[in-house]
């Protein structure tokens, strides 16, 4: 009995594509080398750890509240006790910038994550289980695709109200199409392969054929699409902030002090240069970084380089 | 012509039909009778009731529904909160929208050709890399964060154009122009780096032709090769990507108005949202997704008239 179950797990693990055993052999360290070899990885490495020092770090260790409020500290330019300036209500827009950005990427984070396991779940089920389940959900991704992603997270906003949880929860809704269709199309052309008509053959059940052996060998498509929505996140979550949505005051976001110094741009250059030059290097950087990625992932540009 | 029906029956409808009942579902499901939100706390039942009769929010769902979509097809948007007219509020802000969408359309595609073809004659060399760095920083750099650097260099600093606001051209062309550049500006650089991009490689494909090499050898200065002989053909595969840019305006427009305060359907949208004028928001969106499914339609139909195999119904890798 035992003996022909281990037979049963031999046989499935040769029938997996050769695509997931090579994935497990290359290995991080490898993959890094390659990733900081290329100028604009590197840059990008280096700014997105610089970033994420100032937005996690700083915070902590810099004895500064960013709602403290000193009187008389207007408005101040930048200085060694204030890098970025003070704001209009005196408080210090370096440590406000730092929370700002974190606040900006966790919520961007959350929203990638919370969007892409929705997305990818309904992109799975829609395309292993066919027929009438595959055209609803497809017909509803469609709808979902046909608005402009920033409209589509501006009605959510405008029916839940504002705040960073519903913000997050908008920009969730935008990654949903995207990783569903995606998933749903890795499903069709993957369904169709040997190694999955070997593993039913063994008798795997539909739910680990699904997710043993399709979902693991779908990832470095998900690998190349997952930076993109990473930077398309970001940037919805900075726009919407900007525009006056879904922030919070004291609160701040990279998109709310974008908002605040454009108020005071003739008084207070500072204000507003130091959210823009932040929003632009973490943009440039995830940009570099995806473009990077997809091109060491992608075997036939990876081929040409 | 048989492609053309089924894209408009089988995607366009039906996706627009359910984008519409998405569009008039969620605003009927939020909380607040709309016709005490026009009259106020202070208002009396009587008059919330007449009033609750008179804009049809008695009747039933479905019929409501209906009318709704027959009225806004008819350009009758209803009533806004404040009172006035939605189809008066649109008429207003559509026009600057269009002017700046059309201006920033023109000139990133105009900047963004030419800027490919600088790069494509001189690949390799300094001008090419120049071009590909810009066009990098273009696509990264958001646009509405662009806009602001912009405003702030060449509004603030240097104050050689407004900050904000608009004119109408049929007031004053001079004047209207200085204050529609910054914004264009803004919107229209991404759309520069993308064409730039494509139209780069469109060039470097065409320059390895059989042709272009006898153009040379017999002679012809390569300025008259570069002009008559590779620009046409390399033009074509951009044409295609230029409409794909159109779509994108929409969701640039929204934000690059409020850096500009330029008084257009974003910021009309945007102050609908912030005042919970859901009639307001409902018109403008229905709007802007009927438009932006009306551009990705032409393109489709674009694609499919430029290469028969997609209009056939066979993939373009089969």
């Amino acid at each position: 009995m035992s003996n022909s179950q281990t037979t049963a797990a031999q046989l499935e693990w040769q029938s997996v594509a050769p695509a997931t055993r090579k994935w497990g052999r290359q290995g991080w360290s490898g993959f890094l080398t390659r990733l900081l070899r290329d100028p604009r990885g590197a840059f990008s490495c280096a700014m997105l750890a610089i970033l994420l020092l100032f937005a996690f770090v700083i915070p902590l260790v810099v004895p500064m509240s960013p709602f403290e409020i000193v009187r008389g500290e207007r408005l101040l330019g930048p200085s060694v006790s204030h890098p970025f300036g003070t704001d209009e209500l005196s408080r210090d827009l370096f440590i406000r910038n730092a929370v700002g950005l974190r606040a900006t990427l966790v919520g961007g984070m959350l929203a990638v994550i919370g969007g892409w396991l929705c997305g990818i779940t309904l992109g799975y089920v829609a395309g292993y289980r066919g027929g009438i389940v595959d055209t609803v959900i497809s017909r509803c991704l469609d709808t979902l695709i046909a608005f402009p992603g920033i409209l589509l997270a501006m009605i959510l906003i405008a029916i839940f109200g504002g705040g960073l949880a519903s913000l997050s929860l908008a920009v969730a809704v935008f990654n949903v199409p995207i990783s569903a269709r995606l998933a749903r199309a890795a499903v069709l052309r993957e369904g169709v392969r040997d190694y999955v008509l070997a593993a039913r053959t063994v008798g795997c059940t539909g739910t680990r054929i699904l997710w043993r052996h399709i979902a693991v060998n779908t990832f470095g498509l998900f690998a190349v699409q997952l930076p993109i929505s990473v930077v398309n996140s970001v940037l919805v979550m900075a726009a919407l902030g900007f525009l006056g949505l879904g922030e919070q005051p004291p609160n701040p976001t990279l998109g709310g002090l974008l908002n605040d110094g454009r108020r005071f741009m003739r008084l207070a250059w500072w204000y507003i240069l130091a959210p823009a030059s932040v929003l632009a290097l973490l943009m440039l950087s995830l940009n570099f970084l995806s473009d990077v990625l997809s091109e060491m992932l992608d075997p036939v540009r990876r081929g040409k380089g | 012509m048989n492609y053309v029906l089924s894209r408009l029956v089988r995607q366009f409808v039906p996706v627009i039909f359910i984008a519409s009942v998405l569009i008039f579902a969620l605003m009927e499901l939020l909380p607040g009778d709309p016709a005490l939100i026009i009259l106020g706390e202070t208002a009396t039942p009587e008059s919330v009731e007449a009033l609750r009769e008179e804009m049809g929010l008695n009747e039933p769902l479905p019929q409501r529904y209906l009318t709704w979509l027959g009225n806004s097809l008819t350009g009758d948007f209803g009533r806004s909160v404040t009172g006035k007219q939605v189809t008066e509020l649109v008429q207003s802000s559509l026009p600057p929208t269009l002017e700046l969408a059309f201006v920033a359309f023109t000139f990133g595609n105009l900047l963004g050709i030419t800027m490919g073809i600088v790069a494509g004659i001189n690949r390799g060399r300094l001008p090419d890399i120049a071009i590909g760095l810009a066009s990098s920083l273009l696509i990264a750099v958001p646009s509405f964060v662009a806009g602001l650097i912009i405003l702030l260099v060449f509004a603030v600093w240097l104050e050689w154009f407004p900050s904000a606001g608009r004119v109408a051209f049929t007031d004053d062309p001079v004047e209207s122009a200085k204050h529609v550049i910054l914004p264009a500006l803004a919107l229209g650089g991404i759309i520069a780096a993308v064409i730039s991009r494509f139209t780069r490689q469109s060039i470097v494909d065409t320059l390895t032709n059989d042709y272009i090499r006898t153009a040379r050898a017999k002679g012809l200065s390569e300025r008259t090769v570069i002009l008559r002989h590779a620009l046409k053909p390399s033009m074509m595969p951009v044409v295609t990507v230029v409409g794909l840019q159109l779509g994108g305006l929409i969701g640039g427009t929204i934000v690059v108005e409020q850096v500009f305060t330029w008084p257009g359907m974003g910021r009309l949208l945007v102050n609908s949202i912030n005042a919970r004028d859901y009639p307001t928001i409902q018109s403008i969106t229905l709007l802007l997704v009927g438009s932006y499914l009306l551009f990705n339609l032409l393109t489709d139909l674009a694609y499919g008239w430029l290469d028969p195999r997609i209009r056939l119904g066979h993939g373009v890798g089969a």
